[in-house]
């Protein structure tokens, strides 16, 4: 091939452990075509884009009630159930490389839908440096989870968040540079972000030699008219600041876009398998505004499964947003809980283990967020168990929703009349105890494993996962 | 190369503006043309005290069969109108009754919810009038 008749070559990935994990996608020839194509990304994001100017359409026009609407029944229950069951855990971000929230911002950015373009429109300014975290988008987490009584049962709350969310993508597309409004703002990529490091895939460079001679680093700068003519068909520089040959170690903020793959002139990115939960292990990277991600998350799902799945009117009532002190105190239970007392009680656990450990040396902020890590694979198992419990008794609106997206009595494959029927209603305690058994297991398992190479003379283990998974199991087994 | 870019742009078009305004000629501007040839009248229940009966005031003629096709918005609903013998069963929200019937008469003839609703419930009224 042309793009190889360079100095350096395109070394063979064999990894010397787990070889029955990692497999090359890319060694799969229609594989390396399909994503060396520029359309991948247009044609992925279409469909979706048509999906949701229908949810736009119903949030705005269709009925007002939540069971009888696209809106409510296509984001809430279809596109979070493919999110938090199949998507995340099996393919990371891949959601974040076809979804239509940052694609009418971007597409004017780079002035193109499909073909790459050296130059973008936009005034391309830097977000500003003490907001490259994620806090803004745990601040908005944390928002639409407070507001979640209303917007999943409300169509025209869910059709005016979604529109906004492309609004701001948009205007934030035309002011700043890159995908910003994916890396910082988006409420929904926070939490994408961290459970993708669960998940089996991952785009990597393939060989740190070849990246220490590139003099490109198309990867993160973009394609130019030198590189192409090394290799390369022509990318955009990662649009999330990413800089995989740096390398990149983590899922975390990959949208898996594929554009460093198109742009790296010696084929040195390459998409790979590997064992669950592996990005859990690397330490570069962890940062507070992770760390607390995890407890948002992990905090909502209890919360959640409390306030839903839980015997309490009065504290549904609250959440539904029937008064205004109701409100008010449900905000505050509801924040306390997950940004104040669930923090607390992890940094309770984690001076004690670090006592226990005898040891004084390691830094307890450091120690408060590497085992905040522990709590991703009991967060995502608490999220898939939670979902299960309002996904299978409601999955069949889907199928009347279809037919009358609206409510205005269409029947367009003649499934309206499909009457509700809850899902394997008596199997549910059985999908979820054990779902959380395993994420509570993992968590241990992912924290006795660094539990030895920190400074503390013995396994600095935490207490607590067990300790604070309890409550939840509890929730989940009534 | 130009082509695709343009291909491109006309599927989003397409996607975005397109399909939303056959959607809505459809159902806001055809369907209703039709229905109404056909006699059909959409009802849409709603609690008196979130607007009551949408719409409240139905012209009809004697003689010329009337299609009601009446859904609610919010609570389960009943319609019955007095004096024509009409009467629904329950209209759970978002789904569609549709009621037949052909006015004899001529005169104005209230209609009002048989589901009690809420606590205006008794408020909430309309009037079918049958013109000669
Ligand atoms: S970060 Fe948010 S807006 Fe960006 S692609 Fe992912 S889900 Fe969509
Ligand atoms: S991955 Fe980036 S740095 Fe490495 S060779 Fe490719 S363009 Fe250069
Ligand atoms: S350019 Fe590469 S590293 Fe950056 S988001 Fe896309 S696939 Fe991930
Ligand atoms: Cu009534």
């Amino acid at each position: 091939m042309a793009q190889r008749s360079t100095a350096i070559a395109r070394p063979i990935l064999r990894p010397p452990q787990e070889v029955a994990w990692r497999k090359d996608l890319l060694g799969y020839r229609p594989v390396r075509w399909l994503v060396r194509q520029r359309w991948l990304q247009f044609a992925l994001i279409l469909p979706n884009l048509f999906v949701f100017t229908i949810v736009i359409m119903a949030g705005f026009l269709g009925t007002p009630i939540g069971a009888k609407n696209f809106a409510i029944i296509f984001v809430w229950i279809v596109w979070w159930a493919l999110l938090i069951l199949v998507l995340v855990p099996f393919g990371a971000r891949i959601w974040c490389a076809m979804c239509p929230i940052p694609a009418v911002g971007e597409w004017m950015q780079r002035r193109a839908f499909i073909l790459w373009k050296p130059k973008t429109f936009g005034l391309a300014r830097k977000w500003p440096k003490g907001l490259r975290n994620l806090w803004v988008a745990n601040f908005g987490f944390a928002s639409i989870a407070l507001t979640s009584a209303v917007l999943t049962t409300r169509p025209i709350v869910t059709g005016a968040v979604l529109l906004g969310l492309v609004i701001i993508a948009a205007v934030t597309h035309l002011v700043f540079e890159r995908r910003t409004f994916c890396r910082y703002l988006c409420p929904v990529g926070g939490f994408l972000g961290l459970y993708s490091m669960a998940a089996p895939v991952e785009v990597r460079r393939v060989d740190a030699e070849v990246c220490r001679q590139c003099q490109f680093k198309a990867c993160f700068r973009g394609s130019t008219e030198a590189s192409l003519r090394v290799g390369g068909v022509g990318g955009y520089g990662c649009p999330n600041f990413e800089f995989p040959g740096a390398p990149m170690e983590r899922n975390t903020y990959c949208l898996l876009c594929t554009e460093c793959i198109k742009a790296c002139p010696y084929e040195n990115i390459t998409i790979r398998t590997r064992p669950f939960f592996q990005d859990l292990q690397v330490e570069k990277g962890r940062k507070l505004d992770e760390a607390y991600k995890a407890f948002i998350m992990l905090g909502a799902a209890i919360m959640y499964s409390i306030v839903m799945l839980g015997p309490w009117g009065r504290i549904k009532d609250w959440a539904n947003f029937t008064s205004f002190s109701g409100l008010l105190l449900y905000a505050a239970i509801f924040l306390g809980s997950i940004l104040v007392a669930a923090p607390a009680l992890h940094l309770v656990f984690t001076w004690l283990s670090r006592v226990f450990a005898g040891g004084s040396r390691p830094d307890l902020k450091k120690l408060f967020v590497d085992y905040a890590y522990t709590l991703v694979p009991l967060g995502l198992a608490g999220w898939i168990a939670f979902s299960f419990s309002f996904v299978l008794p409601n999955i069949s609106y889907a199928l009347s929703v279809l037919s009358d997206p609206f409510g205005w009595g269409w029947d367009l494959f003649g499934t309206k009349g499909y009457p509700w029927t809850p899902y394997a209603p008596h199997l549910l305690p059985y999908i979820q105890v054990p779902t959380l058994l395993l994420g509570l297991v993992l968590s241990i398992k992912v924290g006795s494993r660094w539990g030895i190479p920190l400074p503390g003379k013995t396994s600095p283990h935490p207490p607590r996962p067990g300790g604070r998974s309890s409550p939840s199991l509890h929730t989940w087994q009534v | 190369m130009r082509r695709l870019e343009w291909t491109a742009f006309l599927l989003v078009l397409l996607t975005v503006v397109g399909i939303p305004v056959v959607i809505l000629a459809y159902q806001f501007i055809y369907y209703p043309a039709v229905a109404s040839a056909s006699g059909e009248i959409t009802i849409i229940a709603r609690t008196h005290e979130a607007g009551g009966w949408l719409p409240s005031e139905i012209v009809v003629r004697r003689g010329e069969k009337v299609r009601l096709k009446v859904t609610s918005a919010d609570v389960t609903h009943g319609l019955r109108i007095r004096g024509l013998k009409v009467k629904s069963g329950p209209i759970t929200p978002g789904s569609y009754q549709i009621i037949e019937f052909v006015p004899q008469k001529t005169g104005t003839f209230p209609f009002y919810c048989t589901v009690i609703c809420s606590p205006e419930h008794t408020e909430m009224q309309g009037e079918v009038i049958v013109e000669p």
